[in-house]
């Protein structure tokens, strides 16, 4: 396999970072209930792979350990937060963040 | 690369070409169209970071990145998606002022921590023959049992409190009919 000057840790860190910062930047700009969560995972993701990058650089379980409780935790949130969409895109019709003013008081 | 900086190994022409398609199916999350699209793009950014796991030897981890997180959650979300059958229309719609404001700064934010990955000597020293044994499932699960006792049966609880809550919002959906006859 070709190896390329740049470090493994620097090049895993910098994608985590990245796909945090797209994570974010979607999140904060799509008015869509659902790409917002997609968004929300792939920030999630970027965390664990950072995890995971320093799990293996000091050798350590620990990142995986907590790689795992993120894993579980986002299946719990996308599970109850994807119900919870269903149930607002049948009561208004649509799933955009602005439509529910009700939300607002 | 200067003498100061520790390095791990050099990354291979795989691990790069999986990096940079696992962020362009990120971007084609956040700018497609249709969100069946993006759907199938979060899918994709999934399936290339557990490549990224792999080709780390971090092999435990990918599993369970392709089993519950490409597997289960980017299933459920196109699954969700096709359901609710979201016209394109509404799903592009351009956000606010202030909001691409905060969108900037996080741009800033990723700009300035990638120029600290420029530091020399940023990171501290790892081991030099990288122990692959500590990402191994055995380790894992000792670490879930010793350290992480208490929040390893706190998710326990919490998956348990996810699963009753699901059930009782899937239940709500069919209330209005319910309670015309009397049911709560």
């Amino acid at each position: 396999m070709i190896s390329l000057p740049v470090g493994e840790l620097e090049f895993h860190v910098f994608v985590s970072i990245a796909l945090f910062a797209i994570g974010a930047y979607g999140f904060l700009c799509k008015r869509s209930g659902l790409i917002a969560l997609m968004c929300l995972e792939l920030m999630l993701n970027g965390v664990n792979l950072f995890l995971m990058t320093f799990s293996k650089h000091h050798s350590s379980p620990d990142g995986a350990s907590l790689f795992l409780f993120i894993v579980l935790v986002a299946a719990a949130e996308a599970a109850i937060a994807l119900s919870i969409f269903v149930i607002l895109s049948r009561r208004f019709g649509s799933v955009v963040l602005d439509d529910y003013r009700r939300l607002k008081g | 690369m200067s003498e100061g900086i520790v390095v791990m190994g050099q990354v291979n022409l795989f691990q790069v070409v999986v990096g940079i398609l696992a962020l362009a199916a990120a971007i084609g999350v956040v700018h497609s169209k249709s969100a069946v699209s993006s759907a199938l793009s979060l899918m994709a950014t999934l399936f290339l970071t557990a490549f990224l796991y792999f080709a780390k030897g971090a092999y435990f981890a990918g599993v369970v990145q392709v089993l519950i997180y490409a597997g289960a959650i980017a299933v459920l979300f196109v699954f969700i998606v096709m359901l609710l059958d979201l016209k394109p229309s509404r799903v592009a719609i351009p956000g606010q002022k202030g909001v691409a404001l905060l969108a900037f700064a996080a741009t800033a934010m990723f700009v300035v921590v990638v120029a600290l990955l420029a530091v020399p000597g940023l990171f501290e020293p790892g081991l030099q023959e990288s122990n692959l044994t500590a990402l191994s499932a055995k380790a894992i699960s000792y670490n879930f049992v010793s350290t992480y006792m208490l929040p390893f049966q706190a998710t326990g609880f919490l998956i348990l409190a996810a699963i009753v809550g699901v059930i009782m919002l899937a239940k709500s959906v069919r209330s209005p009919s319910n309670e015309s006859r009397g049911e709560p």
